[in-house]
């Protein structure tokens, strides 16, 4: 741990070089920390925005970065490369890549996965469901993080909010927990709201696994049914997205997901989601406190943002003639304006 | 006003023999009168010129400024509404339907009252969306044609009036504000605010009644203040007049009091070296004469004439008669009376509306009648205090009471103040409850005491004078600084006025006064049991003193302050609502006390007033608003005018039998004991029936109940004859 010990003197040289020698950067004055950014499918947002972060805040950084490319078998090679280089932090993307590194709070292996290095995991749906940490509040190990969804009663009310709905649809897959919870959560929200769940299970096929090919046909069965689908946590979903979002358009029924991925690469009218570049600016803020401030990542809680951002889909809604009010456009994030396809939201 | 009835005939002149020395007196009576209503006409005509100039120039500014800068913000608003309006534009969305738009707009809206109406129209004029009341284009006989021909001006940019778009246009039913909005190069509608014009006339009446209601307060505070000074310069030469008046008579056995401060303590002292000079001269005379054993006894005899006519007997300078002490007045008293009452009286235009501020649900009471709990634990606290007040002033004299009563008091109003729950305040209440009735009964014993017997109604009479004057001022000036201030300053105002009063009360009560058991005789059970027994008695409080009490506390101070807010008036007009009612009794209580003695038609004046005040409530129930009210609270106030002191004076009548028992003041106090129960029982009651029916409903049962109740008055009417002796105490 030589950075460590070197952190100190840092510190001390980056208050007082200012001082001594009028305005110049306190980069200058200490040797970079060494981060290793685990990631799934390249630099994305979330990855832009951690370090956005670190270098508005001045913070020297020599990033190692490790795009598995969604192969699982590499993640292995990564903890002993970690431990190599000496890494002061690893910062994981997604929950698989997560639980390789850093493996189950209850079946950590010390060969197998990171627990001397400090480690900070993002876009991780469901932190607890998978095992990853036993609580939120202390993970009780070397690591910390930042959740990613956004709470359903939170949800619920930014839709009323567009539009007074009162059922809603919910279309799940039973091979997977997160739906399932999902589903469980929505209801009590739901009861406490006074709305109405609807709710369908996806058939399975002869292999036992969620027939993607019923999604058209169970959502124009519904569509009567339900005033807006909602698409929470699921993979199979998000997998199958186009052909769901599709089906419930041409229904004249608008979706509403929990993520931004159906809202910006299909055909759900509106997200409230956690933008992922701030996910990554609000995981770097715990970077910080690790490297900078020195405190011990099982002290930092795993937190959500509390700004979320309302994505709507402008070009659903031209298509349903579902417009979002006048009030709510002040703070949505407006993508697909004719003319003008995936626009880009402002970033820093 | 309260001063003046009590004050001019109080004169020395009564019954002097000799026309010219009758003269002299009405001159001093007439000269003090003209000296203080000079002194008032002076002091009124400064404030009013001052108060006038004062309100000129901030019309002036307020106008000035006022008017440009709301222009000035509903341009702001214009312009950031037009920009969302164009965001969606951006985003492909029809002009027509954009979403939300009224909602959006009345976010905008609703903190600035003088914004009428917030809209958004179509490039040609139409209306589209509109936040407030805006008017509908091309109806009503083309009342917003000029709104049209200014969004057409603009759309087709020809500003309005020379204008860009933002600044004012004076249409034929508006102002308004215009912003385009702009969309693929062309103006593709605007947004429109209208100005409620009549806003600032509304506002500047607003001022002008707060002016009015703080000048009516400074008159009388003035009043109260001129009256003391006055009465510092008069009272001693009212004595030194008198004296003069007796030594002309030739009573030379006279002196003045030696212990008086400054130019008229010198002046006594001055005159009683005079008279006592000539009566050592007389002495050594006559003792000289005495000595001279062979002298001529007719001398002697003659002498000795001299002395006894002309009160210079052997008794000499040590048997000269006590003179009035002008030192001590009811005046003393007056000043810290009437701010102490002003204090308390502050609340009275809100209380019922702080106690719903700190509003906590209690399972097994209706919100309404919790309402009403303070004002009722505040008199029942009052009540049961009274009597012992009354004895602890006979016990440890009026100023030690008066100031005593201080610490519950502004201990009470502190709390009030910080009150973090609606049982904290019932108990701080209750504890100035305390405080009031130590004060009021001791304000009442000390003028008992300094007053001579045949002086003390009026002596009375001017105590209620100072109670309704401050309760007038405090009850207006407290609604003026709760809309402004809020609700917990009012109350620390109120202790900070209240420990100036201890102070006053400090300097200028004599301490050596005490009530001499003047004021409360005590009142035993069985004596109340006898009362109870008259049914005469019964009647008159069951049917007219117990239902005036619930009327007033119950309508009056509970029901009016909700009822007003409800429709949002603000506490400052409440205020001026309910010192309506103080300013009726004021001006017709005496003279309805004056017409009942002297017609003996009390009972008369008993029914119509009870029958009145029960009317009074029903008023709401047909004339809704705050006309409704307005002419609630007069019709009730001149109920209350005709028939309380009435009440008063029938008691001499109908308890005859107990009054040669237990003498006429007891039997007072027990009435004004038992009528008590109307008080407490005035707020639980309204708000109870009121949580069931109903303001409207609810107001008009009770009042067609006091009503109802007030028909058996009538047959009192036949045994009615007149009261044989005149009322001596004044009802509080």
């Amino acid at each position: 741990m030589t950075s460590r010990t070197a952190l100190l003197p840092a510190l001390f040289l980056g208050l007082l070089l200012p001082l001594l020698f009028g305005p110049s950067g306190p980069a200058a004055a200490r040797e970079p920390y060494k981060i290793m950014m685990v990631l799934w499918r390249g630099c994305e947002d979330a990855c832009r925005g951690f370090q956005d972060y670190l270098r508005a805040q001045d913070i020297p950084v020599d990033y190692l970065m490790r795009d598995v490319k969604q192969d699982p078998l590499a993640l292995p090679r990564l903890v002993a490369e970690a431990r190599a280089f000496q890494v002061d932090l690893v910062v994981t993307w997604g929950t698989t890549a997560s639980l390789g590194m850093l493996g189950r709070h209850d079946q950590v292996d010390p060969d197998l996965h990171l627990t001397d290095t400090p480690a900070l995991f993002m876009i991780v749906t469901d932190p607890l469901g998978v095992g990853l940490v036993p609580s939120l509040e202390r993970s009780g190990r070397n690591l910390s993080g930042s959740l990613v969804v956004v709470p359903e009663d939170v949800q619920m009310r930014a839709i009323q909010s567009y539009r007074p709905v009162k059922r809603i649809g919910v279309v799940y897959n039973t091979d997977e927990i997160n739906a399932v919870v999902s589903l469980e959560r929505l209801r009590k929200v739901a009861d406490e709201m006074g709305l109405t769940v609807v709710a369908r299970e996806v058939p399975l096929d002869e292999r036992g696994k969620p027939y993607a090919g019923s999604l058209p046909g169970i959502v124009a069965d519904m569509a009567d049914e339900v005033d807006l689908f909602y698409i929470g946590s699921s993979s199979f979903l998000l997998v199958h997205r186009d052909a769901f979002t599709s089906a419930a358009v041409a229904k004249g029924v608008p979706v509403a997901a929990a993520g931004e991925v159906p809202v910006m690469e299909s055909n759900a009218l509106m997200g409230l989601v956690s933008r992922y570049y701030n996910v990554g600016q609000l995981t770097a803020a715990k970077a910080e406190q690790i490297l900078v401030g020195g405190k011990r990542p099982e002290d930092i809680p795993i937190e959500a943002l509390s700004r979320f951002s309302l994505i709507v889909n402008m070009e659903v809604a031209h298509k349903l003639k579902l417009y979002p009010p006048l009030g709510l456009q002040r703070f949505a994030d407006v993508i697909k304006v004719s003319g003008q396809p995936h626009a880009p939201e402002a970033k820093p | 006003m309260t001063a003046a009835g009590a004050q001019p005939s109080d004169g020395p002149s009564a019954g002097t023999p000799g026309d010219s020395l009758v003269d002299a007196g009405t001159d001093v009576s007439r000269l003090t009168a003209g000296l203080r209503s000079g002194m008032l006409i002076a002091t009124l005509a400064l404030m009013v010129g001052a108060a006038a100039v004062l309100s000129l120039v901030t019309h002036r500014l307020f106008e000035q400024q006022l008017a440009p800068e709301m222009t000035r913000q509903a341009a702001t608003i214009a312009r950031f509404l037009a920009a969302d309006v164009e965001r969606a534009l951006g985003y492909g969305i029809p002009i027509s339907e954009v979403v939300g738009v009224a909602e959006h707009f009345e976010k905008a809206r609703s903190p600035h009252p003088e914004m009428e109406y917030i809209a958004l129209h179509r490039a040609d004029g139409t209306l589209l969306q509109a936040a407030g009341t805006a008017p509908h284009a091309g109806g009503e006989g083309g009342m917003t044609s000029g709104t049209v021909e200014a969004v057409r001006g603009l759309a087709a940019g020809r500003p309005a009036l020379g204008s860009l778009g933002g600044d004012l246009v004076h249409t034929n039913s508006h102002d308004i504000v215009l912003h385009p909005v702009r969309h693929a190069g062309a103006v593709a509608g605007v947004v429109v605010v209208g100005i409620d014009a009549s806003f600032v006339r509304v506002q500047m009446q607003e001022l002008a009644y707060d002016v009015l209601t703080v000048l009516l307060v400074a008159v009388i505070l003035a009043f109260e203040i001129l009256a003391l000074l006055t009465n510092r310069v008069v009272s001693p030469l009212r004595a030194l007049h008198g004296l003069m008046l007796r030594v002309g008579q030739g009573q030379l056995d006279q002196r003045l009091p030696d212990r008086v401060p400054g130019v008229a303590g010198h002046l006594f002292r001055t005159v009683n070296g005079t008279l006592d000079a000539l009566r050592k001269r007389y002495g050594r005379a006559a003792a000289a004469l005495a000595a001279e054993a062979n002298g001529p006894a007719p001398l002697r005899e003659r002498m000795a004439e001299i002395g006894r006519r002309f009160g210079l007997g052997e008794a000499g300078a040590d048997g000269a008669a006590a003179a009035p002490r002008p030192a001590q007045s009811v005046f003393d008293v007056r000043l810290p009376l009437f701010l102490f009452v002003f204090a308390e009286e502050l609340q009275k235009s809100f209380l019922p509306l702080y106690i719903r501020e700190l509003f906590q649900p209690v399972g097994w009471l209706s919100p309404a009648v919790l309402l009403g709990m303070p004002i009722s634990v505040y008199m029942l606290a009052l009540a049961l205090i009274t009597p012992v007040a009354g004895a602890w002033t006979d016990r440890f004299g009026t100023r030690g009471v008066f100031i005593a009563g201080l610490l519950p008091a502004i201990g009470g109003f502190v709390g009030s103040s910080i009150a973090g729950s609606l049982f904290e305040l019932l108990g701080y209440r209750a504890l100035t409850a305390i405080g009031y009735a130590m004060i009021t009964i001791a304000a009442q014993g000390y003028i008992a005491a300094v007053t001579a017997r045949q002086g003390r109604a009026q002596g009375m009479s001017a105590f209620v004078g100072v109670l309704m004057a401050a309760s007038v001022c405090g009850t207006a000036i407290g609604g003026i600084l709760a809309d402004r201030l809020g609700y917990r300053p009012v109350f620390l105002f109120a202790a900070a006025l209240a420990a100036l009063a201890g102070f006053l009360a400090f300097r200028m009560l004599s301490g050596e006064t005490v009530s001499g058991g003047a004021v409360r005789p005590g009142a035993r059970s069985a004596d109340y049991a006898r009362l109870l027994g008259n049914r005469r008695f019964l009647t008159l409080l069951l049917l007219a003193a117990i239902p005036a009490k619930i009327v007033l506390t119950g309508f009056l101070f509970y029901a009016v302050p909700l009822y007003l807010a409800e429709f949002g008036a603000s506490e400052a007009e409440t205020g001026r609502v309910m010192i309506l009612y103080s300013i009726l009794i004021i001006a017709v209580g005496p003279w309805a006390g004056r017409y009942a003695d002297r017609s003996g038609r009390s009972w008369h004046l008993v029914f119509a007033g009870t029958l009145l005040s029960g009317v009074a409530m029903a008023v709401p129930g047909f004339l809704h608003g705050l006309h409704g009210v307005l002419l609630a609270v007069t019709l009730l106030a001149l109920g209350h005018a005709v028939s309380i002191s009435p009440q008063i004076a029938l008691v001499p009548e109908v308890c005859r039998a107990e009054i040669d028992r237990v003498g006429q003041t007891t039997v007072l106090s027990i009435l004004r004991m038992l009528e008590r129960v109307g008080s407490v029982a005035g707020p639980l009651l309204v708000a109870g029936v009121i949580a069931r029916l109903g303001y409207v409903d609810g107001l008009t049962m009770i009042g067609a109940t006091v009503a109802a109740l007030s028909l058996p008055l009538l047959f009192m009417l036949r045994s009615t004859f007149r009261p044989v002796h005149p009322k001596t105490e004044m009802p509080r």
